[in-house]
C-alpha cells in the first residue's frame, strides 16, 4: 500500500499537468496581493461601502490577515476545478494511457489499487493547499503585516483581535482541506467511468459550478435543496472568523459564533467522502477493463 | 474616540461663553470652567467598549492625549478601532466660535441618583449642523454628568460620564457616548454566506437599538506635558 | 507436464452479445500456445480474463493449480503480461517506467533494471521519455516490463501488431529464447497464422467466441494431416456416430454448422466409407490442405462483419 502510494505521488508530481494548479494559484495569488497593495485603499472602500459613511474605522485593515481572508473567499471556489483536472484524472487517464491494464495486470487488489490512488489525490490537495496558505496567509503577512481582522458577515461585522486570528486559519485551512478532498473524491469516482479524463473533469466541473450557484443563489426554492449540497457546506471554513459575544456586546476571545456548524458540515463534508470512495471502490472492484 | 472627547471638551468650552445665561446658569458655567481650566493638559490609558449591534468588537486599549486649548488624539494600543462617524461631522466648533447660542434653563432632573441642573443651548445660526445641546450639571460638585447634542445630519447623541478619582479635576472615569444605529447600512451581497442570514432578528432590534462607545479611564497623567507631535 | 492455464467452460457476456462462449482449453508448462483468432474472436477478451482485467461471466480458471478467484494476486506475480499496445507512462523514462512497474511486483535494484534494459537492447535510451520512443521500442521496453519479475508465465497479447519486419522477427526470436533458453510457459495471440506458426508448440484457434480447433502444431502445421470440414442432414446424429467410433479420436470441437475432423490425407476414402455405413446423411465433405487454409476458410467468412465490428 506504501510501495502503490509512493508510485502514484511519484507520477502525479512526475506530470507536468500537475503543475498548472501550483502555477495558476500562485499568480493568481500574486495578481491579486498586487492590486491590493497598489490599490487595497479602493478596495476597502469599495467593500465597506455605506459603512465608510456611518463608521470610522482606523486602523490597519488592509493588513495579511485580511488579505487572506480575500485570498480565500476568492480562491476556494475556483480551486476544485484545479483540483478536478488531477483527481478526475486519477483512474480515467490511465485508462486513456492505456496503462490501466498494465496496471491491473500487477500483484494488487483493486481495493487498495483505488485507495492508494485516492490518497495521492488527497496528498495532492493537500499540497496545493499548503502551497496556498504559503502564499495567501505567510506571505500575505509579510508583504501586509499583521493587525487586527475585520470580517463582513451577511449583516453585520467582525472585528478580531490580531492575536486572536493565526489559530482560526487553521482552523479554516484544515476544514477547506476537507472540502477540497470531497471535491477530489466526486472527481475521483467520475474518473472511473470515463476511458478520456475530459469527461470526468468537465463533469466535476459542472456538478461544483453548478451545485455552488443553487448554494449561491437566495431563491426560496433554492433554499430548500440548499442543506443537501455538498458546496453549501464546503464554505463553513467562514465560521471560523465569527465570534461570540458577552452580554455587553464586547466579543469573547478565542470562541467561535457557531462551532455546531462547522461540525455538521465537516460531518456532511466526510460523509460525502466516504460515499463517494467506498462507491469508487464498489464500481471499480466490478468493473471490466476493456480501455 | 476623538470625537467624543471632542464633544466634551467642546461642551466644556461653551462654558467660556460670555453669553447672557440666565444669573444662576452663567455662574455655575463660570465655576465649572474655573474647575476645568486647573488641567493644561493630560495623558490617559483608558479601555474601550464598541457596543454596536452589528458589530462584534473586542475591547481594546486606547491612550488619550488633551493639550489646552482644543487638541486631542485618541490612539489605538494595536489593532483597529471602531467608531461612530457622526462625531467627526458635528462641527460645534462654530457655535464655540461665534458664540451664536442661546441658554435657556430647562429644571432640574437626577442622574443616576444625583441632582443636576438641566440647561439647553440652542444655535442661532441656520446652518448650523447641532440643532439643539443640553447639558446635565451636578451644581454641588461642579461636574457635567451628561450631554445630548441634536444634529441634522447624524441624529442624537448622548455623552454621560461617571467620575471618581479625577473627579476634582473634571476629568470622568468612564464615559459613554450613546448614538443612534438604525441608519447605517451594512453592504451586502459580497460575503458570500450561504447561511440564511443569522442576525435577521438583531437587524429587526437595530431598528430601536442605540449604539455606544465606552470608555473607562484607569489612569490620568495631568499636567506633566504632552508632545505636540502627538496631535499630528 | 504440470498445468499451467485450464480453463474450463468460460463465458463472457457484454449485456446481450456473447463473447466468448463455453471455452476450455489447457496450457502446460513450457508450452509456447499460440492463441489463434480473428480480430473479434475472444482473444482479447480470454486473455483479460486470465489476467482478471475482465470478470468471467461462466466458468472456471486455474493458474499454477490455483483458482484465479481466491488466488489473484499470488497467480499474478507469477505473470509477465503486455496486452495489446505496450502502453506506458510517456512522460516518463524507459527507466523510470521499468521501474515503477516493476516496485509493483517486488522491490527492484538500480543494477536488475538496467540489466533488463539491456537484455530488450534500451539501456542507452534508459534515461529518455518514452514519448521518444518508436513502436517497436515501447513494445521491447513493454516485454522488459512484464518479464523484469521473472515470471513463470508470459502472456503476449498481439505482440507483433505496428511492428515492423526487423520488429516481428525480434519478438519471434525473443520467444523462442524465452522458451527455450528460459524454459517459460508463453501464451501468445494473433490475428496471423504465419506469426504463430513459427512460435508455438501447441496452437488454439478460436472464432466467435467458441474454439474451433485444438493441437499441437507439430500435428496441425503436419503437411501429411489434413482438416476435414462435414455438413450433413443431421450434425448432432452424425457428431455422435462419429463419437463412438474409430474415428472420434480425430474428432476436433464441432462448430455450429459442420463437423471437423483431423486426419491423414489417405484416410479420406476410408472416412467417406465409414460415414455412409454408419447412415450419416453427408451432403459435404471439404478438405483443406492445410491448417493456414483452414483458418483462412473459416474466419473469413466473418471478416467483412469484422470491418463493422472493430
Amino acid at each position: 500500500m506504501w510501495t502503490l502510494l509512493q508510485i502514484e505521488l511519484y507520477k502525479i508530481f512526475k506530470r507536468p499537468r500537475t503543475y498548472i494548479a501550483f502555477i495558476a494559484i500562485t499568480s493568481l495569488i500574486a495578481i491579486v496581493q498586487l492590486g491590493l497593495k497598489s490599490d487595497g485603499k479602493e478596495y476597502i472602500e469599495f467593500i465597506l461601502g455605506d459603512l465608510k459613511n456611518s463608521l470610522s474605522i482606523e486602523g490597519q485593515i488592509l493588513n495579511g490577515y485580511f488579505v487572506c481572508y480575500v485570498l480565500l473567499q476568492l480562491l476556494l471556489v475556483h480551486v476544485p476545478l484545479l483540483i478536478a483536472l488531477i483527481a478526475a484524472d486519477m483512474i480515467s487517464g490511465e485508462a486513456n494511457a492505456g496503462t490501466l491494464r498494465f496496471l491491473l495486470t500487477k500483484p494488487i487488489s483493486r481495493s487498495e489499487f483505488i485507495l492508494a490512488k485516492f490518497l495521492a489525490a488527497t496528498v495532492y490537495t493537500l499540497m496545493l493547499l499548503i502551497w496556498l496558505a504559503i502564499l495567501a496567509l505567510f506571505v500575505s503577512m509579510v508583504i501586509f503585516g499583521t493587525d487586527d481582522m475585520i470580517v463582513l458577515k451577511n449583516g453585520y461585522l467582525v472585528q478580531l483581535k490580531a492575536d486572536d486570528v493565526f489559530w482560526r486559519y487553521i482552523g479554516a485551512f484544515g476544514f477547506a482541506a476537507l472540502a477540497m478532498t470531497t471535491v477530489a473524491a466526486l472527481g475521483f469516482f467520475l474518473s472511473i467511468f470515463a476511458e478520456n479524463s475530459i469527461g470526468p473533469i468537465v463533469a466535476t466541473m459542472s456538478v461544483i459550478i453548478v451545485a455552488t450557484i443553487l448554494s449561491t443563489m437566495s431563491i426560496p426554492l433554492f433554499n430548500k435543496i440548499k442543506p443537501f449540497l455538498f458546496t453549501t457546506h464546503m464554505v463553513a471554513w467562514k465560521e471560523f472568523f465569527d465570534i461570540r459575544v458577552d452580554d455587553a456586546n464586547a466579543s469573547i476571545k478565542g470562541t467561535v459564533q457557531h462551532p455546531e456548524r462547522i461540525i455538521r458540515s465537516a460531518f456532511v463534508l466526510l460523509v460525502h467522502i466516504i460515499a463517494f470512495v467506498g462507491a469508487s471502490i464498489y464500481v471499480f472492484k466490478k468493473k471490466d477493463i476493456l480501455s | 474616540m476623538r470625537q467624543i472627547l471632542k464633544i466634551t471638551f467642546i461642551l466644556v468650552a461653551i462654558t467660556y461663553s460670555p453669553i447672557a445665561f440666565s444669573q444662576d446658569m452663567t455662574a455655575l458655567v463660570q465655576k465649572v470652567k474655573a474647575k476645568l481650566d486647573a488641567v493644561n493638559d493630560y495623558v490617559a490609558d483608558g479601555k474601550m467598549k464598541t457596543d454596536i449591534t452589528f458589530i462584534k468588537a473586542p475591547v481594546g486599549n486606547v491612550k488619550v492625549y488633551y493639550k489646552k486649548p482644543n487638541k486631542f488624539k485618541l490612539k489605538r494600543d494595536g489593532g483597529i478601532s471602531i467608531l461612530p462617524k457622526g462625531g467627526i461631522s458635528i462641527n460645534m466648533g462654530s457655535i464655540v466660535t461665534t458664540n451664536d447660542f442661546d441658554v435657556i434653563y430647562a429644571g432640574e432632573e437626577t442622574i443616576s441618583g444625583v441632582k443636576t441642573k438641566k440647561v439647553k443651548l440652542l444655535p442661532r445660526s441656520e446652518t448650523s449642523d447641532v440643532v439643539l445641546t443640553t447639558m446635565y450639571i451636578d451644581e454641588a460638585n461642579l461636574l457635567i454628568k451628561k450631554a445630548i447634542t441634536t444634529t441634522k445630519e447624524n441624529g442624537t447623541y448622548e455623552i454621560e460620564m461617571t467620575y471618581g478619582k479625577f473627579s476634582n479635576y473634571g476629568l470622568p472615569d468612564k464615559v459613554v457616548f450613546t448614538f443612534n444605529t438604525k441608519d447605517y447600512k451594512m453592504p451586502k451581497g459580497i460575503t458570500m454566506d450561504f447561511e440564511d442570514d443569522p442576525k435577521k432578528t438583531e437587524a429587526e432590534k437595530l431598528k430601536n437599538k442605540k449604539g455606544k462607545v465606552e470608555i473607562s479611564y484607569s489612569n490620568y497623567l495631568i499636567n506633566k506635558g504632552v508632545d505636540e507631535n502627538v496631535f499630528k | 507436464m504440470p498445468e499451467i492455464i485450464k480453463v474450463q467452460g468460460l463465458v463472457k457476456k457484454f449485456n446481450d452479445f456473447i463473447a466468448v462462449n463455453n471455452l476450455s482449453f489447457t496450457v502446460d508448462q513450457g508450452d509456447v500456445y499460440g492463441f489463434l483468432g480473428q480480430n473479434g474472436a475472444g482473444k482479447s477478451t480470454t486473455i483479460r480474463m486470465l489476467l482478471t482485467l475482465i470478470a468471467p461471466t461462466e466458468g472456471c480458471i486455474e493458474l499454477f493449480g490455483m483458482n484465479l478467484k481466491t488466488h489473484r494476486n499470488e497467480i499474478l506475480q507469477q505473470i509477465g503480461a503486455v496486452i495489446e499496445k505496450p502502453d506506458v507512462y510517456k512522460y516518463l523514462s524507459a527507466y523510470d517506467n521499468l521501474k515503477l512497474f516493476a516496485r509493483l511486483n517486488e522491490k527492484v535494484t538500480h543494477q536488475k533494471v538496467m540489466d533488463q534494459l539491456e537484455v530488450v537492447g534500451l539501456a542507452s535510451r534508459a534515461k529518455d521519455k518514452v514519448k521518444t520512443f518508436s513502436q517497436g521500442m515501447k513494445q521491447r521496453l513493454g516485454i522488459a516490463i512484464a518479464l523484469i519479475h521473472d515470471p513463470q508465465l508470459i502472456i503476449l497479447d498481439e505482440p507483433t501488431n505496428g511492428l515492423d519486419p526487423q520488429g516481428i522477427a525480434d519478438i519471434r526470436n525473443l520467444i523462442l529464447h524465452l522458451s527455450k533458453e528460459q524454459k517459460k510457459t508463453l501464451v501468445v495471440s494473433s490475428h496471423l497464422l504465419s506469426e504463430i506458426e513459427q512460435v508455438a508448440t501447441k496452437v488454439l484457434i478460436i472464432d466467435k467466441g467458441q474454439k474451433i480447433i485444438e493441437g499441437l502444431s507439430t500435428e496441425l502445421f503436419d503437411p501429411s494431416q489434413t482438416i476435414v470440414e462435414l455438413q450433413t442432414t443431421n450434425n448432432s446424429f452424425a457428431l455422435q456416430q462419429i463419437a463412438n467410433s474409430t474415428w472420434s479420436g480425430n474428432l476436433q470441437q464441432q462448430r455450429d454448422i459442420a463437423i471437423v475432423l483431423k486426419l491423414d490425407k489417405q484416410q479420406i476414402p476410408q472416412l467417406h466409407k465409414d460415414l455412409v455405413s454408419m447412415g450419416v446423411g453427408l451432403l459435404s465433405l471439404q478438405p483443406r490442405h492445410s491448417l493456414e487454409d483452414y483458418f483462412l476458410q473459416v474466419t473469413s467468412g466473418n471478416q467483412h462483419v469484422d470491418a463493422f465490428t472493430n
